[in-house]
Protein backbone atom coordinates (compact mmCIF):
# COMPACT_ATOMS: atom_id res chain seq x y z
CA UNK A 1 0.00 0.00 0.00
CA UNK A 2 1.20 3.53 -0.83
CA UNK A 3 2.22 5.18 2.14
CA UNK A 4 0.20 8.37 1.65
CA UNK A 5 -3.09 5.86 0.86
CA UNK A 6 -2.18 4.56 4.38
CA UNK A 7 -2.62 7.44 5.86
CA UNK A 8 -5.68 8.12 4.05
CA UNK A 9 -7.36 4.52 5.26
CA UNK A 10 -6.07 4.54 8.73
CA UNK A 11 -8.23 7.27 9.65
CA UNK A 12 -11.20 5.43 8.61
CA UNK A 13 -9.54 2.54 10.68
CA UNK A 14 -9.32 4.89 13.53
CA UNK A 15 -13.12 5.95 13.45
CA UNK A 16 -14.10 2.46 13.18
CA UNK A 17 -11.75 1.62 16.09
CA UNK A 18 -13.55 4.15 18.89
CA UNK A 19 -16.67 1.12 18.40
CA UNK A 20 -13.56 -1.13 20.76
CA UNK A 21 -15.56 -2.81 23.65
CA UNK A 22 -18.90 -2.99 22.28
CA UNK A 23 -20.46 -0.07 22.18
CA UNK A 24 -24.15 0.79 20.91
CA UNK A 25 -24.74 -2.84 19.61
CA UNK A 26 -21.33 -2.55 17.67
CA UNK A 27 -19.05 -5.80 17.94
CA UNK A 28 -15.37 -5.45 17.26
CA UNK A 29 -14.10 -8.81 16.30
CA UNK A 30 -10.26 -8.06 16.00
CA UNK A 31 -7.25 -10.86 14.94
CA UNK A 32 -4.23 -10.72 13.75
CA UNK A 33 -5.47 -10.58 9.77
CA UNK A 34 -8.65 -8.26 10.33
CA UNK A 35 -10.73 -6.57 11.72
CA UNK A 36 -15.06 -6.86 12.09
CA UNK A 37 -16.62 -3.81 13.22
CA UNK A 38 -20.62 -4.77 12.86
CA UNK A 39 -23.74 -3.06 14.01
CA UNK A 40 -26.85 -5.01 15.29
CA UNK A 41 -29.35 -1.56 15.26
CA UNK A 42 -27.69 0.29 12.20
CA UNK A 43 -26.99 -0.26 8.28
CA UNK A 44 -23.40 1.49 9.30
CA UNK A 45 -20.39 0.52 10.53
CA UNK A 46 -20.95 -2.84 8.84
CA UNK A 47 -17.08 -3.50 7.75
CA UNK A 48 -14.33 -6.10 7.43
CA UNK A 49 -11.02 -4.61 6.59
CA UNK A 50 -7.38 -6.76 6.61
CA UNK A 51 -4.98 -5.43 8.64
CA UNK A 52 -1.99 -7.47 7.40
CA UNK A 53 -0.52 -7.09 4.17
CA UNK A 54 0.00 -10.46 3.23
CA UNK A 55 -1.60 -12.56 -0.01
CA UNK A 56 -5.86 -13.05 0.36
CA UNK A 57 -6.02 -16.80 1.00
CA UNK A 58 -9.06 -19.33 0.52
CA UNK A 59 -8.89 -20.19 4.46
CA UNK A 60 -8.90 -15.94 4.98
CA UNK A 61 -11.81 -15.64 2.76
CA UNK A 62 -13.74 -19.09 4.08
CA UNK A 63 -13.41 -17.16 7.45
CA UNK A 64 -14.91 -14.54 6.38
CA UNK A 65 -18.09 -15.86 4.70
CA UNK A 66 -18.44 -18.21 8.69
CA UNK A 67 -18.18 -15.00 10.41
CA UNK A 68 -20.82 -13.60 8.19
CA UNK A 69 -23.47 -16.51 8.59
CA UNK A 70 -22.59 -17.05 12.01
CA UNK A 71 -23.39 -13.79 12.89
CA UNK A 72 -25.76 -13.12 10.33
CA UNK A 73 -24.25 -9.47 8.50
CA UNK A 74 -26.11 -9.00 6.37
CA UNK A 75 -24.79 -5.74 5.31
CA UNK A 76 -21.63 -6.55 6.26
CA UNK A 77 -18.83 -4.95 3.60
CA UNK A 78 -15.27 -6.18 2.88
CA UNK A 79 -12.76 -3.74 2.49
CA UNK A 80 -9.98 -4.47 0.35
CA UNK A 81 -6.88 -2.36 -1.65
CA UNK A 82 -5.58 -4.66 -3.89
CA UNK A 83 -7.07 -5.41 -7.38
CA UNK A 84 -5.50 -8.80 -7.16
CA UNK A 85 -7.79 -9.98 -4.59
CA UNK A 86 -10.79 -9.55 -6.73
CA UNK A 87 -10.83 -12.76 -8.88
CA UNK A 88 -10.50 -14.67 -5.48
CA UNK A 89 -13.03 -13.07 -3.61
CA UNK A 90 -14.99 -13.42 -7.01
CA UNK A 91 -14.90 -17.12 -6.86
CA UNK A 92 -16.16 -16.90 -3.57
CA UNK A 93 -19.44 -15.08 -4.33
CA UNK A 94 -18.24 -11.90 -2.96
CA UNK A 95 -18.44 -9.08 -5.63
CA UNK A 96 -17.42 -5.38 -5.77
CA UNK A 97 -19.90 -2.89 -4.85
CA UNK A 98 -18.11 0.02 -4.72
CA UNK A 99 -14.95 1.84 -5.65
CA UNK A 100 -13.75 4.56 -3.37
CA UNK A 101 -10.68 7.11 -4.55
CA UNK A 102 -8.58 7.89 -1.41
CA UNK A 103 -7.72 11.61 -1.42
CA UNK A 104 -5.95 14.31 0.45
CA UNK A 105 -5.82 18.11 0.83
CA UNK A 106 -3.43 19.77 2.65
CA UNK A 107 -3.90 23.23 0.70
CA UNK A 108 -5.28 25.55 4.23
CA UNK A 109 -3.44 28.71 2.83
CA UNK A 110 -6.15 28.48 -0.27
CA UNK A 111 -9.53 27.47 0.42
CA UNK A 112 -11.43 27.90 -2.57
CA UNK A 113 -14.32 29.89 -2.67
CA UNK A 114 -17.38 27.84 -3.86
CA UNK A 115 -20.45 29.44 -5.90
CA UNK A 116 -23.65 27.79 -4.64
CA UNK A 117 -27.16 28.57 -6.31
CA UNK A 118 -28.96 27.75 -3.01
CA UNK A 119 -29.36 29.30 0.14
CA UNK A 120 -27.59 27.17 2.87
CA UNK A 121 -26.46 27.54 6.26
CA UNK A 122 -24.01 25.06 7.15
CA UNK A 123 -23.23 24.03 10.71
CA UNK A 124 -21.92 21.76 13.77
CA UNK A 125 -24.97 20.41 15.40
CA UNK A 126 -25.57 18.38 18.74
CA UNK A 127 -29.39 18.67 18.61
CA UNK A 128 -31.16 15.60 18.66
CA UNK A 129 -33.44 17.05 16.35
CA UNK A 130 -30.90 17.42 13.91
CA UNK A 131 -28.88 14.71 14.45
CA UNK A 132 -32.05 12.18 14.25
CA UNK A 133 -32.59 14.18 10.38
CA UNK A 134 -28.83 13.98 10.06
CA UNK A 135 -29.36 10.38 9.84
CA UNK A 136 -32.27 9.96 8.32
CA UNK A 137 -30.54 11.90 5.02
CA UNK A 138 -27.23 9.96 5.52
CA UNK A 139 -30.08 6.78 5.62
CA UNK A 140 -31.60 7.87 2.25
CA UNK A 141 -28.55 9.40 0.08
CA UNK A 142 -25.73 6.79 1.55
CA UNK A 143 -27.58 3.60 2.34
CA UNK A 144 -30.34 2.83 0.36
CA UNK A 145 -32.94 3.51 2.73
CA UNK A 146 -31.74 0.99 5.48
CA UNK A 147 -31.55 2.67 9.13
CA UNK A 148 -28.38 4.52 10.61
CA UNK A 149 -28.97 4.59 14.08
CA UNK A 150 -29.21 7.87 15.76
CA UNK A 151 -27.74 6.36 18.68
CA UNK A 152 -24.60 5.52 16.81
CA UNK A 153 -24.29 9.39 15.75
CA UNK A 154 -24.34 10.45 19.75
CA UNK A 155 -21.65 7.79 19.94
CA UNK A 156 -19.46 9.42 17.45
CA UNK A 157 -19.69 12.62 19.09
CA UNK A 158 -19.00 11.78 22.60
CA UNK A 159 -15.78 10.44 21.36
CA UNK A 160 -15.10 13.92 19.11
CA UNK A 161 -16.26 13.76 15.57
CA UNK A 162 -18.10 16.60 14.37
CA UNK A 163 -21.38 16.05 12.56
CA UNK A 164 -22.05 19.16 9.89
CA UNK A 165 -25.62 19.97 8.77
CA UNK A 166 -26.72 21.90 5.60
CA UNK A 167 -29.66 23.61 5.73
CA UNK A 168 -32.09 25.56 3.41
CA UNK A 169 -34.92 26.92 5.00
CA UNK A 170 -34.49 24.83 8.29
CA UNK A 171 -34.91 22.08 5.86
CA UNK A 172 -31.95 19.76 5.81
CA UNK A 173 -30.44 18.86 2.47
CA UNK A 174 -26.81 17.81 3.06
CA UNK A 175 -24.36 16.27 5.98
CA UNK A 176 -20.83 15.46 6.71
CA UNK A 177 -19.10 14.11 9.74
CA UNK A 178 -15.42 15.08 10.86
CA UNK A 179 -13.28 12.38 12.37
CA UNK A 180 -9.60 13.73 13.82
CA UNK A 181 -7.83 10.80 14.28
CA UNK A 182 -4.53 10.30 16.97
CA UNK A 183 -2.31 11.48 14.25
CA UNK A 184 -3.59 14.41 13.81
CA UNK A 185 -5.19 13.80 10.16
CA UNK A 186 -8.92 14.80 9.54
CA UNK A 187 -11.39 12.80 7.57
CA UNK A 188 -14.13 14.05 6.43
CA UNK A 189 -16.87 11.16 5.90
CA UNK A 190 -20.95 10.68 4.85
CA UNK A 191 -20.92 13.84 2.44
CA UNK A 192 -24.62 13.86 1.01
CA UNK A 193 -26.68 15.93 -0.75
CA UNK A 194 -30.75 15.04 -1.09
CA UNK A 195 -31.11 14.93 -4.75
CA UNK A 196 -33.55 17.75 -4.99
CA UNK A 197 -30.52 19.80 -4.59
CA UNK A 198 -27.76 18.14 -6.20
CA UNK A 199 -25.82 19.93 -8.84
CA UNK A 200 -26.26 23.16 -7.42
CA UNK A 201 -22.92 23.26 -5.36
CA UNK A 202 -23.73 22.31 -2.22
CA UNK A 203 -21.54 19.43 -1.57
CA UNK A 204 -18.67 21.78 -2.61
CA UNK A 205 -20.21 24.00 -0.05
CA UNK A 206 -19.88 21.45 2.37
CA UNK A 207 -16.98 20.14 2.06
CA UNK A 208 -15.31 23.74 2.09
CA UNK A 209 -17.41 24.33 5.55
CA UNK A 210 -15.71 20.72 6.40
CA UNK A 211 -11.84 22.16 5.56
CA UNK A 212 -12.62 25.70 7.45
CA UNK A 213 -13.18 23.43 10.48
CA UNK A 214 -10.64 21.49 10.16
CA UNK A 215 -8.59 24.73 9.46
CA UNK A 216 -9.47 26.05 13.14
CA UNK A 217 -7.94 22.95 14.86
CA UNK A 218 -4.85 23.91 13.26
CA UNK A 219 -4.83 20.46 11.26
CA UNK A 220 -2.74 20.84 7.87
CA UNK A 221 -4.21 17.17 6.19
CA UNK A 222 -7.26 16.29 5.32
CA UNK A 223 -8.63 13.21 3.95
CA UNK A 224 -11.81 11.34 2.31
CA UNK A 225 -12.62 8.73 0.55
CA UNK A 226 -14.38 9.65 -2.95
CA UNK A 227 -17.00 7.51 -5.44
CA UNK A 228 -16.50 7.58 -9.04
CA UNK A 229 -19.73 10.18 -8.90
CA UNK A 230 -17.46 12.97 -6.27
CA UNK A 231 -14.04 12.38 -7.38
CA UNK A 232 -14.52 15.51 -9.86
CA UNK A 233 -16.03 18.05 -7.27
CA UNK A 234 -13.53 17.12 -4.54
CA UNK A 235 -10.57 17.44 -7.34
CA UNK A 236 -12.20 21.04 -8.32
CA UNK A 237 -11.59 21.63 -4.48
CA UNK A 238 -8.20 21.12 -5.12
CA UNK A 239 -7.85 17.49 -3.23
CA UNK A 240 -5.46 15.39 -4.67
CA UNK A 241 -5.96 11.08 -5.33
CA UNK A 242 -3.95 9.36 -3.59
CA UNK A 243 -4.78 5.87 -4.05
CA UNK A 244 -7.97 3.41 -3.75
CA UNK A 245 -10.02 0.27 -2.64
CA UNK A 246 -12.89 -1.91 -3.60
CA UNK A 247 -15.95 -2.96 -1.45
CA UNK A 248 -17.60 -6.13 -2.11
CA UNK A 249 -20.38 -7.84 -0.17
CA UNK A 250 -21.08 -11.47 -0.65
CA UNK A 251 -23.93 -12.10 -3.25
CA UNK A 252 -23.85 -15.49 -3.62
CA UNK B 1 -16.62 -5.21 -39.80
CA UNK B 2 -16.09 -4.16 -36.30
CA UNK B 3 -19.11 -2.13 -36.33
CA UNK B 4 -21.11 -5.67 -37.58
CA UNK B 5 -19.91 -7.29 -34.78
CA UNK B 6 -20.31 -4.85 -32.41
CA UNK B 7 -23.92 -4.52 -33.41
CA UNK B 8 -24.07 -8.22 -32.70
CA UNK B 9 -22.93 -7.98 -29.58
CA UNK B 10 -25.28 -5.31 -28.60
CA UNK B 11 -28.49 -7.83 -30.07
CA UNK B 12 -26.81 -10.54 -27.28
CA UNK B 13 -26.63 -7.90 -24.80
CA UNK B 14 -30.35 -6.65 -25.46
CA UNK B 15 -31.62 -10.05 -24.55
CA UNK B 16 -29.60 -10.20 -20.97
CA UNK B 17 -30.77 -6.68 -19.94
CA UNK B 18 -34.42 -8.28 -20.71
CA UNK B 19 -33.85 -11.09 -19.00
CA UNK B 20 -31.56 -9.16 -15.68
CA UNK B 21 -33.90 -6.16 -15.65
CA UNK B 22 -36.82 -8.25 -16.00
CA UNK B 23 -38.29 -5.93 -19.24
CA UNK B 24 -38.92 -7.81 -22.33
CA UNK B 25 -39.62 -4.72 -24.40
CA UNK B 26 -36.18 -2.67 -23.42
CA UNK B 27 -33.74 -2.03 -26.27
CA UNK B 28 -30.56 -0.45 -25.39
CA UNK B 29 -27.91 0.91 -27.61
CA UNK B 30 -24.35 1.84 -27.39
CA UNK B 31 -25.18 4.76 -25.03
CA UNK B 32 -27.12 3.23 -22.62
CA UNK B 33 -26.70 3.49 -19.04
CA UNK B 34 -27.57 3.52 -15.59
CA UNK B 35 -28.49 7.06 -16.04
CA UNK B 36 -30.92 6.62 -19.19
CA UNK B 37 -31.81 2.74 -18.17
CA UNK B 38 -34.60 2.03 -15.57
CA UNK B 39 -33.67 -0.54 -12.62
CA UNK B 40 -29.74 -0.62 -14.09
CA UNK B 41 -28.29 -0.10 -10.28
CA UNK B 42 -25.64 -1.38 -8.54
CA UNK B 43 -27.20 -4.57 -7.76
CA UNK B 44 -28.55 -5.21 -10.76
CA UNK B 45 -25.17 -4.43 -12.54
CA UNK B 46 -23.53 -7.02 -10.48
CA UNK B 47 -26.16 -9.58 -12.08
CA UNK B 48 -26.03 -8.38 -15.64
CA UNK B 49 -22.00 -8.47 -15.56
CA UNK B 50 -22.13 -11.98 -14.11
CA UNK B 51 -24.44 -13.05 -17.34
CA UNK B 52 -22.01 -10.96 -19.22
CA UNK B 53 -19.23 -12.77 -18.29
CA UNK B 54 -20.91 -16.04 -18.92
CA UNK B 55 -22.12 -15.92 -22.09
CA UNK B 56 -18.77 -14.42 -23.35
CA UNK B 57 -16.49 -16.41 -21.71
CA UNK B 58 -14.92 -13.34 -20.40
CA UNK B 59 -13.48 -11.58 -17.47
CA UNK B 60 -14.03 -7.97 -16.90
CA UNK B 61 -11.66 -6.87 -14.69
CA UNK B 62 -12.05 -4.83 -11.38
CA UNK B 63 -11.13 -1.26 -12.77
CA UNK B 64 -13.52 -2.16 -15.94
CA UNK B 65 -16.27 -2.69 -13.70
CA UNK B 66 -16.03 0.94 -12.14
CA UNK B 67 -14.70 3.06 -15.56
CA UNK B 68 -17.59 1.25 -18.23
CA UNK B 69 -20.40 4.46 -18.28
CA UNK B 70 -22.52 2.88 -21.22
CA UNK B 71 -23.01 -0.30 -23.17
CA UNK B 72 -20.86 0.77 -25.82
CA UNK B 73 -17.82 0.30 -23.41
CA UNK B 74 -19.09 -3.00 -22.45
CA UNK B 75 -19.16 -4.01 -26.25
CA UNK B 76 -15.50 -2.46 -26.59
CA UNK B 77 -14.67 -5.06 -24.12
CA UNK B 78 -16.19 -7.81 -25.38
CA UNK B 79 -14.83 -7.13 -28.92
CA UNK B 80 -11.55 -7.43 -27.60
CA UNK B 81 -11.40 -9.56 -24.93
CA UNK B 82 -14.15 -12.55 -25.65
CA UNK B 83 -12.70 -15.57 -27.61
CA UNK B 84 -16.37 -16.67 -28.60
CA UNK B 85 -16.90 -15.88 -32.22
CA UNK B 86 -19.51 -13.50 -34.01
Amino acid sequence: MEKIYEVNINNLYSLLDSFYGNKHGVSVIKTQNYTVVASETSVWPNIIYRTDEGIFTDNLIEEFIYIIKKNNFSDLILLENSTQSYLKLKDKGFFPIEKWIGMTYNNFANIPNVVCETNVDIFVTIIDSDLEKWAEVVSVTLFNKKIFDTQIVKYLISKGAQIVIAKSFNVVIGTALIWIDENNIAGIYMVSVIEKYRGMGVGRKITRHCLKIILERNINLCILQATKLGVYMYENIGFERTGSCFLYKKIK
Amino acid sequence: MKMEKKEKILKVLNEIFRKELNNDSLIIDFLSSPKNIEGWDSVTNLLLISSIEEKFNIQFSIDFIFEAENVGDFCGYILTNSTVEF
